[in-house]
């Protein structure tokens, strides 16, 4: 089992009537950055970045940043300059970018030449995540949604190709003319730093992932459990049919973890961060999550069919709970759930996201102290070995 | 009056194409919500042979992995022309499909004999309301931006709150494939101004009065770039006058291009 902690460093301090859905129906691209307080911006950036390097003392993997623009939700636009600023202050650790929007940028190489640099600089210690970003970027980059899933493709290629061919050689694409490409430095690790793909909600990326080329792992993030287990079936069966069992190394669960003392209290303590990290976070309209073009027609009608049962507004802190959207509890009830959760889905990394919503420092750091003394002990002994689920029964697409 | 439906070949692309009527050749050009027959088709078809094709990746029409912009178009426009024999058709745009038709005359005037721009997106113009955006709303607040009535049953009938399963994969596909031109920059070429200078063709330019999607003073401007043009505004009509008035609309179009 590996454990690396997530972070997603949200904009806290939201008007009071923020609950107003007809004044704020947004805290994506529309929210406007007259909300943002650089002098409160500067103690929050520099109070995260204390929370993830802690996460090293602790005796996590790994810690995790990411990519998201113009909204409360993550103020992370840069992924790469806060993992540059974590590769100087930590020494052991794997720095998760999860992950570079590949198609949001108009230049692949400086993903290429950012995430080399910081390999180089952090001694081979990055893992590299890969996304399409969510539809919201589409709107706030300007980039054309219906380019999304081509241009990632091309600058994927581009990129893996930059890091393992010696150059110069010419790139001629649809999106990405290059007459050399000649990426300096090269990597620190060799052919390349792993690349783990974060997804929410597409079977292609799935399929994809998990093709021989690649057996990129799959993070399932902030999935509800049933759809989780969807998704690692998909998996499963897709290594399957190109011949080879999916070891639980190249499945990923990304999810809101709290650890109180006792269920009583972590539920008191953590009910109302999840709650604000998916009411007011993840607030958005269908049409800002799925831009034209985002997904395939048939993709997108399913999720247009399926649009209130998308809303999170519908589920309470309970709710939530009970469909596996979060992990809340004492040390016991967490510890069990975790182990019943890892037996059933057979994944074999954990990325908790322990700083929830507007969840102040103080029960941030007392909570990651739990999972990190309580919780991370006790999962390794108990899947020493690896959890295995061997692909059975047939799983029928679109399903 | 009946209309025929067919397919046809674009150098391999399945086009889909309504048809009626006889006498001149017409081609209507439809804009970003899609396209469906409408009794000003039948009106114009009185007097003309109208073609109204979907393009390519709206409705059954294939063909928008060759699009990637207004001009690729522009040259399906161009093979679509050839495929069915039409040299110098009058041409009818409506919106995006009046974009459309104003770079069709600017870089093939020499295809187009009448031209008739209808609230059509495609300037850029430094003062005027900027064009809202039409993918971020819901389908309520669309009808609004679209229609002069938004609760009327024209609009609900078009724009449903509750859409047929058939209904959301159109607006879907149709979404998907004005986005392919019109994302960014949005629904207009910078250089269009300063090309309109081009344009030979008579042309009429038309309005809705109370269009707020696209404020008459793009047609205004339309008008002041192409030379000999007259703008007529349709009232009682806000972004779809053919939808919303199409007698008036249909007999303004058809004096000019009988005229």
């Amino acid at each position: 089992m590996q454990f690396h902690a997530f972070h997603l460093m949200p904009w806290p301090y939201l008007p009071d009537d923020f609950d107003d859905l007809n004044k704020y129906p947004s805290s994506w691209v529309t929210f406007s950055n007259s909300n943002y307080d650089p002098v409160k911006g500067h103690q929050l950036y520099n109070r995260y970045l204390d929370e993830l390097e802690y996460a090293e003392e602790l005796g996590f993997d790994g810690i995790c940043v990411n990519e998201h623009h113009q909204n409360s939700y993550g103020t992370m636009p840069a992924p790469n300059l806060m993992a540059a600023a974590l590769a100087r202050r930590t020494k052991r650790v794997k720095l998760l970018i999860l992950g570079n929007g590949l198609p949001l940028r108009d230049h692949p190489l400086r993903i290429a030449e950012e995430v080399a640099m910081l390999d180089v600089i952090s001694g081979g210690r990055m893992i590299s995540g890969f996304v399409r970003g969510i539809g919201c970027e589409y709107y706030s980059m300007g980039i054309n949604p219906t380019h999304s899933r081509e241009r990632f493709f091309e600058a994927h290629d581009l990129i893996i190709k930059a890091w393992t061919q010696p150059g110069p050689w010419e790139h001629q694409g649809k999106h990405y003319n290059l007459r050399y490409v000649n990426v300096w430095p090269r990597p620190f690790q060799q052919p390349h730093p792993p690349i783990w793909i974060p997804g929410f909600g597409s079977k292609e990326t799935v399929d994809w992932c998990a093709h021989p080329d690649r057996k990129y792992p799959y993070l399932a993030t902030f999935m509800p459990e049933s759809a989780v287990k969807m998704f690692f079936n998909w998996y499963r069966a897709a290594a399957n049919s190109h011949g080879y069992e999916a070891p639980a190394s190249q499945l990923g669960h990304l999810i809101p973890i709290y650890v109180g003392d006792t269920d009583a209290e972590a539920k008191r303590d953590a009910a109302g961060h999840v709650e604000w990290l998916f009411h007011k976070g993840l607030r958005h309209s269908w049409e800002m999550l799925f831009p034209p073009g985002y997904t395939s027609t048939p993709s997108m009608a399913r999720l247009y069919a399926a649009a209130e049962t998308l809303d999170w507004n519908r589920l309470n802190f309970d709710g939530m709970n009970e469909v596996g959207l979060c992990v809340v509890g004492s040390p016991q009830t967490v510890l069990r759930k975790l182990i019943h959760s890892i037996r059933t889905l057979g994944y074999g990394l954990l990325l908790p996201l322990l700083h929830i919503g507007d969840m102040p420092h103080d029960r941030t750091v007392r909570s990651m102290e739990r999972f990190a003394r309580e919780i991370m002990p006790a999962l390794k002994a108990e899947f020493k070995d690896a959890p295995t689920i061997a692909h059975s029964e047939p799983v029928q697409a679109g399903k | 009056m009946a209309h025929t439906e067919e397919f046809i070949d674009v150098r391999g692309a399945k086009v889909q194409l309504m048809k009626a009527g006889t006498g001149a050749p017409l081609l209507f050009l439809h804009g970003a919500g899609g396209i469906a027959w409408m009794p000003f088709f039948d009106r114009l078809s009185r007097d003309f042979t109208v073609y109204v094709p979907a393009h390519p990746g709206f409705a059954l029409s294939e063909g928008l992995d060759k699009i990637d912009s207004i001009f690729d178009l522009v040259f399906h426009y161009v093979d679509f022309l050839d495929v069915l024999g039409l040299d110098r058709p009058n041409i009818v745009g409506l919106s995006l499909g009046g974009w459309l038709a104003a770079e069709l005359a600017v870089h093939q005037g020499s295809r187009v004999n009448k031209l008739v721009l209808i609230d059509a997106v495609g300037l850029r113009v430094e003062g005027a309301p900027p064009i809202p955006d039409i993918f971020m709303p819901g389908v309520a607040a669309l009808r609004k931006l679209v229609y002069l009535d938004p609760e009327g049953d024209l609009a609900l009938a078009t724009m449903p709150d509750m859409p047929t399963p058939a209904m959301i994969e159109a607006r879907l596909n149709a979404r998907a494939a004005s986005a392919r031109v019109g994302w960014n920059p949005y629904f207009n070429d910078p250089r269009l101004r300063e090309r309109l200078y081009r344009i030979k063709a008579p042309t009429l330019i038309v309005w809705g009065e109370k269009d707020i999607l696209v404020s008459p003073e793009y047609g205004k401007a339309y008008a002041a770039g192409i030379k000999g043009s007259k703008m007529v505004t349709i009232k009682n009509s806000a972004h779809v006058p053919p939808a919303e008035q199409p007698d008036e609309t249909a007999r303004v179009v058809a004096d000019f291009l009988k005229s």
